[in-house]
């Protein structure tokens, strides 16, 4: 069946390649058949508390609407995860665009936070000033899936491990197993939001210190969730548009980049036309990275930037999201 | 690479909702803990060198050495340069506690000649009370002390708030503000002449009521040398007001309104 079902994946991309928009497969299928592409949208819809941002609802209930859109399409991405979805208002995508399961990030009470903080001071009396950092949000982070969710674990960023005001925000790394029809092992799907750069209102030393040192907790935490036998995602806001952000990143995260594979392999994977190869290369704070298992092989086979559209002239978040479908291929299960 | 303008479509499974019907299912996530749980000790020790006034209200300076201790058990109890304490309520925003603390007098050798008829004024126990509040880099204490040793009998209030900048890397620096408010006998020992001291000293005669009596505008710089190392300095300027700022000992030709500290010292933290 996954036989077949790649065949006529492989026959659609080369109908594309040769201009045909046709031989689109059906929409749904029987239960136990794996889907050829799995779809994954990482977005940071912006939803700060109020009043830092305000007229925030209308831009979240768009949000809710077009996913449900697509659902209704049956082009819905499979996977969605969202950073920056602090608050109740956020509900609206959770209860509005019909995914059957949900995992959130940590609150802000959750996880252990350790004493320190990158601008403590030790000279002079130190017992009436809080020696961890305040954390008065969430991680901000929330986890939607089609597919079955299963042993989601997550682990906070430590008191020094941010830098200015990001340092509020109880940041956390999130991952889960997602289970998909005939797979013979769960897609683990890992999320995180990074500490930003300029908008944390810190020296760039520190930002990048504190950055570097988020990216070895996540290198940890992989250690510790995952193996080279299963397929892996990592899709999130890892602010890693400055170079060196970026390069430490992808020496420590043994992981290849979505896009650089997608551009890469040529024909076998498109971006969508209104998206241009830097913005989901390196000119993004959003990213996808992924590896494949030992028994399903993930191909990165189309890349967009989407939620462009305006609402009342305001875009509908200060990023777009950024979804990547990806080819599963079960080479060792052919006749199954 | 292929530009296209369509999704691919994909097959989705039919356990895929195709309309959003009935509640989401809620999964919690468990907490994956990474590192080892921190030990329930941790402080710093160091030692430097402070140019301080001689005595309170004193025009002249002396070079001590100076030397720093805390100690923290599990963020409650604390033992910080001489004041020893409990931290009774902590949240995110503010944190009080009691605390007693061993405050130095006025030692005979440190007064001019002319003046030492003043006498000394015998170290002291005080015990007190703190609350403080901190906003992000931002932190306000007030602490409340008063005389357990018989020595003053009085009491006082300082007050102080500060902002944390971060410099680089490496460097932090503090300014802050402090005010100090004293009561009649606490300022009387210190800056108050009582009919003895005047004859000994040729002072007016002086009685210190209850003031905000100092005012003192400072900074603390600190640079991590290493992990655990740190060079701290911090220097202050105290201007004295009220019954102290009016007392015929800061006015004398040995006294001084103006009070400026400095302190240089090294810091190991664990």
């Amino acid at each position: 069946m996954i036989g077949t079902v790649m065949t006529q994946y492989k026959f659609y991309i080369l109908a594309l390649c040769a201009g045909f928009g046709l031989l689109a497969p059906s929409a749904h299928s029987a239960s136990d058949v794996t889907p050829s592409i799995l779809r994954v949208l990482t977005y940071n819809i912006n939803a700060l508390p109020s009043p830092v941002i305000r007229h925030k609802t209308a831009r979240l209930n768009r949000i809710a609407q077009i996913l449900r859109e697509r659902r209704e399409q049956g082009t819905q991405p499979d996977i969605v995860v969202l950073q920056e979805a602090f608050g109740e208002r956020c509900n609206v995508i959770i209860e509005q665009s019909g995914y059957k399961y949900v995992v959130r990030g940590p609150g802000r009470k959750s996880g252990r936070n350790p004493r320190g903080t990158s601008w403590g001071v030790e000279s002079g009396r130190s017992y009436a000033k809080r020696a961890k950092p305040q954390k008065f949000m969430g991680s901000g982070l929330i986890i939607l899936s089609d597919y079955k969710i299963t042993n989601p674990v997550f682990t906070t960023f430590n008191g020094k491990a941010c830098a200015g005001l990001d340092c509020l925000a109880n940041k956390a790394i999130v991952m889960t197993e997602i289970t998909i029809p005939g797979l013979d092992s769960p897609v683990k799907l890992v999320t995180s939001h990074f500490n930003s750069n300029r908008s944390a209102k810190a020296p760039g030393a520190v930002r990048l210190r504190a950055h570097q040192q988020q990216t070895d907790i996540l290198a940890k935490f992989l250690a510790r969730t995952t193996s080279m036998k299963t397929p892996l995602i990592l899709a999130g806001d890892f602010n890693t548009r400055l170079p060196a952000r970026y390069q430490y990143f992808r020496e420590e995260i043994n992981a290849l980049d979505a896009a650089e594979s997608c551009l890469k392999t040529g024909i076998s994977c498109a971006l969508d036309t209104q998206t241009t190869p830097s913005e989901v290369l390196y000119l993004t704070d959003d990213k996808q990275f992924y590896r494949s298992g030992s028994a399903t092989l993930l191909t990165p086979v189309y890349i967009e930037r989407n939620f462009r559209e305006l609402l009342d002239g305001r875009a509908l978040s200060d990023h777009t999201g950024y979804e990547v479908h990806y080819a599963l291929d079960t080479p060792g299960q052919g006749g199954k | 690479m292929l530009m296209i303008g369509m999704a691919l479509p994909a097959i989705a499974n039919a356990d895929v909702r195709s309309s959003p019907t009935g509640p989401p299912i809620y999964i919690k996530a468990t907490e994956l803990t990474l590192e080892d749980r921190g030990s329930n000790w941790h402080g710093r020790y160091g030692a430097g060198i402070a140019l301080v006034p001689e005595f309170a209200g004193s025009g002249g300076y002396a070079l001590d050495l100076d030397l720093d201790l805390k100690l923290f058990w599990k963020n409650t109890f604390f033992i910080e340069n001489g004041t020893m304490g409990v931290i009774a309520f902590n949240n995110r925003i503010w944190r009080a506690g009691m605390l007693v603390r061993g405050v130095q007098g006025r030692r005979v050798r440190n007064l001019p000649e002319p003046i030492k008829g003043l006498g000394k004024v015998d170290a002291r126990l005080d015990g007190g009370v703190f609350v403080g509040v901190s906003l992000y880099k931002t932190y306000l204490t007030g602490e409340f002390f008063t005389d357990l040793s018989g020595v003053t009998d009085g009491e006082t209030f300082n007050l102080e708030t500060g902002y944390t900048m971060e410099l680089s890397r490496k460097t932090r620096l503090v300014p802050y503000i402090r005010l100090k408010w004293g009561s009649g006998q606490h300022l009387q020992k210190f800056f108050g002449v009582n009919t003895a001291q005047s004859l000994a000293t040729g002072l007016t005669p002086y009685y210190a009521k209850m003031s905000l009596y100092e005012s003192i505008a400072g900074m603390v710089f600190e640079n991590d040398l290493g992990k655990n190392w740190r060079l701290g300095a911090s220097a202050h300027m105290g201007f004295l007001h009220g019954a102290a700022g009016n007392s015929p000992i800061t006015r004398s030709q040995y006294g001084s309104r103006g009070q400026f500290t400095a302190r240089i010292k090294l810091l190991k933290t664990f």
